[in-house]
């Protein structure tokens, strides 16, 4: 790789679309080449304005409550469909949301973590470790811990507060070489069993949850499972 | 009752699937209507019509991305059906002359560039054609991959990178004009970057 081929593979490189072998030839190059870094760094930092300007905008909640109870009027609509009809869409619709409310379970708090990494934008303090904790001391509503020490590679960015199940929980956001992740942190459900990191992967991301009888952290990335299970506290590996 | 309980699982895994997206799925559908009102009613029908294709959904594939891709051909169709022009092809003008230039912006440029205001990026958005919004939104602000977004548009992966190379450039251009317009009427512009005005 060199400076004249290098503008060609801009987009793909911060895109991440170059095989390891390309990406690596960039980064060699990048570490002698001054100028070359600027390019990048120019055009990493309007995708970063792009993104962090463009993805505050949130759905309203009305229209989220709307699609919810349409989910569930439909689910029991379905099922019931010459009843429904001839019984009037209304009292059936009705009767399906009470019924549905009811049966459904709690959402499980991986699918939580999940979203709440995916809210990047509602990040609240963004700073280093003693400036999160300084903003956390005062507002946590409970006793959490910075679930994971800074490293040469893991670092601690920011975080904001949320809700798991109904108790207060902590994100935190973490920067591990280059790639975000979070790690969600709330108090137990009262069933919770101590032991090895339960890990899975939901919705095109990794996750990872453990934690003992007083707090218990998921932490999600987009990363494989192997790297993911690296990041996870030794004590809590299999 | 066992299809009781299946109808319902399913819905629930649907919910859990799928609702975590919203906030994305209202994003897009506001970048292809610029409409609040039209974004409402596209995202409740995309959600209707997920649901009752829920079953073709293969589970670890990007959920995100066929939600999108449902959006996407909702709204087409939509267009379609109400005679109005779909997709639009053509550069606006001036703006094609870009495509030629490989190089990036000079430093100075760049500065001016990064220094827009959240609306003024919205804006530049906005002002790209159809099909070029599409693509810098589905990969700059959702992170979506190239062959992801060629799946949510159905086209083929070499024209969601050009697409991409030439709406990035628009998008820049029509900063930089707005940029320069802003400062030589000596207003002041907010900074978007930290280290905006550092030099190479």
């Amino acid at each position: 790789m060199d400076c004249e081929h290098l503008p060609k593979y801009v987009d793909f490189f911060l895109d991440g679309e170059l095989a390891d072998v390309e990406h690596a030839a960039i980064e060699a190059h990048l570490q002698q080449c001054e100028s070359c870094r600027e390019v990048i760094s120019r055009e990493s930092r309007f995708r970063a304005a792009l993104r962090q300007s463009l993805r505050t905008v949130v759905a309203p909640g009305s229209l989220r409550d709307q699609i919810e109870a349409k989910i569930d009027s439909a689910g029991k609509s379905r099922y019931l469909p010459t009843l429904a009809y001839a019984a009037g869409i209304a009292l059936i619709a009705g009767l399906g949301y009470a019924v549905v409310a009811n049966i459904i379970a709690n959402p499980g708090f991986e699918e939580q973590a999940i979203a709440f990494h995916q809210q990047n934008e509602k990040t609240e303090i963004v700073g280093n470790r003693s400036e999160v904790d300084s903003f956390l001391k005062i507002r946590a509503p409970f006793s959490y811990q910075v679930p994971l020490e800074d490293t040469g590679d893991i670092k601690l960015v920011g975080a904001r507060l949320a809700t798991v199940g109904g108790n207060p929980a902590v994100v935190f956001l973490y920067d591990g070489g280059g790639r975000r992740f979070s790690v969600t942190q709330y108090k137990p459900p009262s069933d919770w069993q101590p032991g090895p990191a339960r890990i899975g992967r939901q919705e095109g991301y990794t996750y990872a949850t453990y934690g003992d009888g007083a707090l218990v952290q998921t932490l999600v990335g987009d990363m494989p499972e192997a790297e993911l299970t690296k990041i996870v506290p030794a004590a809590w590996q299999k | 009752m066992a299809i009781w309980k299946s109808r319902k699982s399913n819905s629930e895994r649907f919910k859990r699937e799928a609702l975590p997206h919203l906030d994305a799925v209202y994003r897009f559908a506001l970048t292809m209507t610029h409409d609040g009102a039209l974004a409402d009613d596209l995202v409740q029908e995309t959600y209707m019509k997920a649901l009752a294709a829920f079953d073709s959904f293969q589970e670890g594939t990007n959920c995100k991305a066929w939600l999108f891709r449902i959006l996407r051909n909702t709204f087409v169709n939509q267009v379609r059906d109400r005679r109005k022009e779909v997709v639009v092809e053509e550069i606006p003008e001036g703006l094609g002359a870009l495509w030629a230039d490989s190089s990036s912006f000079s430093d100075p440029e760049s500065a001016v560039i990064l220094a827009s205001t959240r609306q003024q990026l919205q804006n530049a958005l906005n002002a790209l054609p159809i099909d070029f919004r599409t693509a810098v939104s589905l990969s700059d602000i959702e992170g979506l991959t190239y062959q992801e977004i060629a799946d949510v548009m159905a086209t083929p992966i070499g024209t969601v990178m050009s697409r991409l190379y030439r709406g990035r450039r628009m998008m820049k251009e029509y900063l930089l004009r707005q940029g320069q317009q802003s400062n030589s009427q000596g207003k002041v512009l907010s900074l978007v970057g930290s280290k905006t005005g550092r030099g190479g």
